[in-house]
């Protein structure tokens, strides 16, 4: 009796879980006047109509009906093909060509109607539908869903093939200043403040470590100790900052002084004849490779260096 | 053929090939503009370690080749191209702040850190030119590399523009460098007009020194409550505090001296080249230049009067007379180092011969060149 009831169960959730997959596919995006890069396998450009698989299996909708005439639900039936095949959130385009080629994608299905809704392969049981005015319909404009598959439907003029109509739309910073701020008065208050904020908070750092350092850099403790007494500990203050001004001309002075003392020669390159005094580094001497020299050893040392090893 | 033809044939391509044959009356302007600046550079001596290497690169670049013989600037594959992609990819902007941050010394900024405010102020130029440049129809990236000119820094403005219009980056580094060096005409002016003469002759307390810790302490603290809070700025902030600690720490010096010294020279010679050969005619002499040195004008004007203004300010909060600040300093705030702070000194000591003012006002300078990197990092951070 258990294994009875178990499989009744078992064959209830599984028709349940078929006509739930079937059941969830709604027409997710609609391009009834589209005039964009999409070419459908025909070669042509042409409406066409994105279907969103909301289940959470990927199911093959072959078989299925869809329509553009509510006196006629049964007008054109998807083929069972694999190009049919819609994942698990998926998306499908279909295209709507009236020409009279076959392709599994492609319904034999019009936009001037204002009526399209798709069909299970009972040919009654309408999944959805959409209906519009074909009169008000421009020229690259579209329908959506706000969400896939079950959001309201809104006219926009951007269209999101294949892809989820949740994607939000880059949107350039230019583009977004040119919107928001097109005198750039509100970024340049935000900008300005924060350099003054940022700058402003440096000051107050640096100031505040350096009243904190005062005490320490200016006095020094020392231990004394003079004959007959005992160590003493004395608090001296360091002496007076040396000013700038006398900073400045130690620094002159120095420069100065530097600037008199020099390791080089004045180079004038002339045709006269000038006299020229003596310097190591003109001197060619020293650029030379010394002659190589004869030794004078005495006769002894000449005889021990030649004679052989025996 | 016969030779004679063989020949003909052969002389008539070479002509094709010279740059006479390829040249337009535009680049024979950025040629002379080119040699305006060299003549600059070496007869008046304005800036010349810059104008010389721009004023060659402008020539450099407005030398037209045959196109497909991988010569010009924007040619894929050429020499120049390769250098060039320094200044595109911003490499070469952040290793001139390490070279400038090793050679900097802020100790008069530490000494007086009320200066840190004076280089806040000035930067009111950078954004009065963006908001000018979007009111005469720049789109906001290119309004925001354009306003950067107000900061008067070249590598922050080429920095930036690399980022947010690249294709521009001739225009405004070449004005940036060009108002940089014609500070001492644009400043005094603004400075005479806002201060009255009691102000110009306030005397500030002589910087006292700067013991080694504090001058430690500052790179490390400087970054650290600089790029916490915008950390678009560290690639300039981080290069400049990192060459600043090498300086400061004393166990670097070697690698101090390179990068202030061989270093910096290196990258000098090939930003400034780059830059200039970047301004060939056809890019560069558009209404948009023109705009973009109208604008520059303007953002130098409005950071001095920014500056000035803001010293003016502070002292309504400062009670004690010997705390006062000399608003002659005022225009430093806009970096331009050292141009600014020697305008400080002369107009001050216009009016007081024995009034030196050049140690405050190097404070509010490296102030200013910190506050420009803040705000080419916001910038960046708002509109790239």
């Amino acid at each position: 009796m258990k294994k009875i009831i178990l499989f009744i169960t078992l064959l209830l959730f599984g028709v349940t879980i078929f006509s739930q997959t079937m059941d969830d596919i709604r027409i997710n995006e609609f391009s009834p006047n589209y005039n964009g890069d999409l070419i459908n396998p025909l070669g042509n450009k042409s409406p066409w109509i994105e279907l969103y698989n909301t289940s959470r299996v990927s199911l093959n909708i072959g078989t299925i009906y869809l329509t553009d005439d509510r006196n006629n639900l049964t007008k054109h039936q998807l083929p069972k093909s694999d190009a049919l095949k819609l994942s698990a959130n998926g998306f499908l385009i279909i295209y709507l060509d009236t020409t009279k080629h076959f392709h599994p994608t492609v319904a034999t299905l019009s936009t001037e109607t204002g009526y399209l809704a798709l069909v299970l392969s009972d040919g009654r049981t309408i999944v959805d539908s959409l209906i519009y005015d074909p009169k008000l319909i421009k020229e690259g404009e579209f329908f959506r869903r706000t969400i896939d598959g079950y959001g309201n439907w809104e006219n926009t003029d951007i269209s999101t093939p294949l892809l989820s109509n949740d994607i939000k739309v880059y949107e350039s910073p230019n583009e977004i200043v040119k919107r928001l701020d097109p005198y750039g008065i509100g970024i340049s208050i935000i900008c300005f403040s924060i350099v003054i904020i940022i700058l402003i908070f440096l000051y107050l750092i640096f100031y505040y470590i350096l009243k904190i350092k005062r005490p320490i850099v200016k006095t020094k403790r020392v231990e004394i100790k003079k004959e007959g007494e005992d160590f003493k500990t004395e608090i001296i203050h360091n002496e007076e900052e040396i000013s700038s001004e006398v900073l400045a001309a130690m620094a002159t002075a120095l420069h100065l002084y530097l600037l008199s003392m020099h390791d080089y020669e004045n180079g004038i390159i002339t045709l006269k004849k000038v006299p020229k005094p003596y310097s190591p580094w003109s001197s060619k001497l020293y650029n030379l490779t010394p002659t190589p020299q004869k030794i004078h050893l005495p006769k002894k040392i000449i005889y021990e260096k030649n004679r052989p090893n025996n | 053929m016969n030779f004679l033809d063989f020949v003909v044939d052969n002389l008539k391509k070479f002509l094709e090939y010279t740059a006479f044959a390829n040249m337009s009356w535009g680049n024979l302007i950025m040629i002379i503009i080119g040699l305006i600046f060299i003549a600059l550079a070496i007869i008046k001596e304005y800036e010349p370690y810059l104008l010389v290497p721009i004023g060659f690169g402008i020539i450099l670049g407005n030398i037209v080749s045959v196109p497909g013989l991988q010569i010009g600037i924007y040619e894929e594959g050429s020499v120049l191209n390769y250098l060039y992609f320094g200044v595109i990819k911003g490499i070469y902007p952040p290793l001139i702040f390490l070279g400038i941050g090793a050679m900097t010394d802020f100790s008069a900024l530490l000494s007086n850190p009320k200066l840190f405010i004076i280089g806040a102020a000035a930067q009111i130029g950078i954004f009065g030119a963006l908001m000018l440049a979007l009111l005469f129809g720049y789109a906001p990236t290119e309004a925001g590399a354009i306003g950067i000119i107000g900061g008067a820094d070249g590598p922050t403005a080429i920095f930036l523009s690399s980022r947010l219009a690249p294709h521009l980056i001739g225009a405004i580094a070449i004005s940036a460098y060009s108002y940089m060096a014609l500070v001492p005409v644009i400043q005094p002016p603004i400075m005479r007009a806002m201060t009255t003469k009691k102000e110009r002759l306030i005397r500030m307390k002589p910087p006292r020194a700067i013991s080694k810790r504090e001058k430690i302490l500052f790179p490390i603290l400087g970054i650290l409550l600089t790029t916490l809070i915008v950390p678009s700025g560290l690639p300039l902030l981080g290069m400049l505090f990192f060459g600043n600690l090498l300086r400061e720490s004393g166990v670097t010096r070697r690698l101090a001296e390179t990068a202030s010294g061989p270093m910096l020279d290196i990258v000098t010679i090939l930003i400034g080249l780059t830059v200039g050969a970047s301004t060939q005619a056809s890019t560069f002499l558009t209404v948009k230049s023109l705009g973009i040195f109208a604008l520059g004008a303007a953002s130098f004007m409005i950071a001095t009067f920014g500056g000035v203004l803001g010293v003016k300010i502070m002292n309504l909060f400062i009670k004690k007379p010997e705390n006062k600040i000399n608003p002659l300093i005022g225009n430093a705030g806009v970096s331009a180092v050292p141009d600014a702070a020697r305008v400080s000194e002369m107009v001050g000591l216009e009016y007081d011969p024995s009034n030196h003012l050049l140690m405050h006002a190097m404070g509010s300078n490296v102030a200013g060149v910190i506050g420009s990197a803040v705000a080419a990092g916001l910038l960046l951070s708002f509109l790239a």
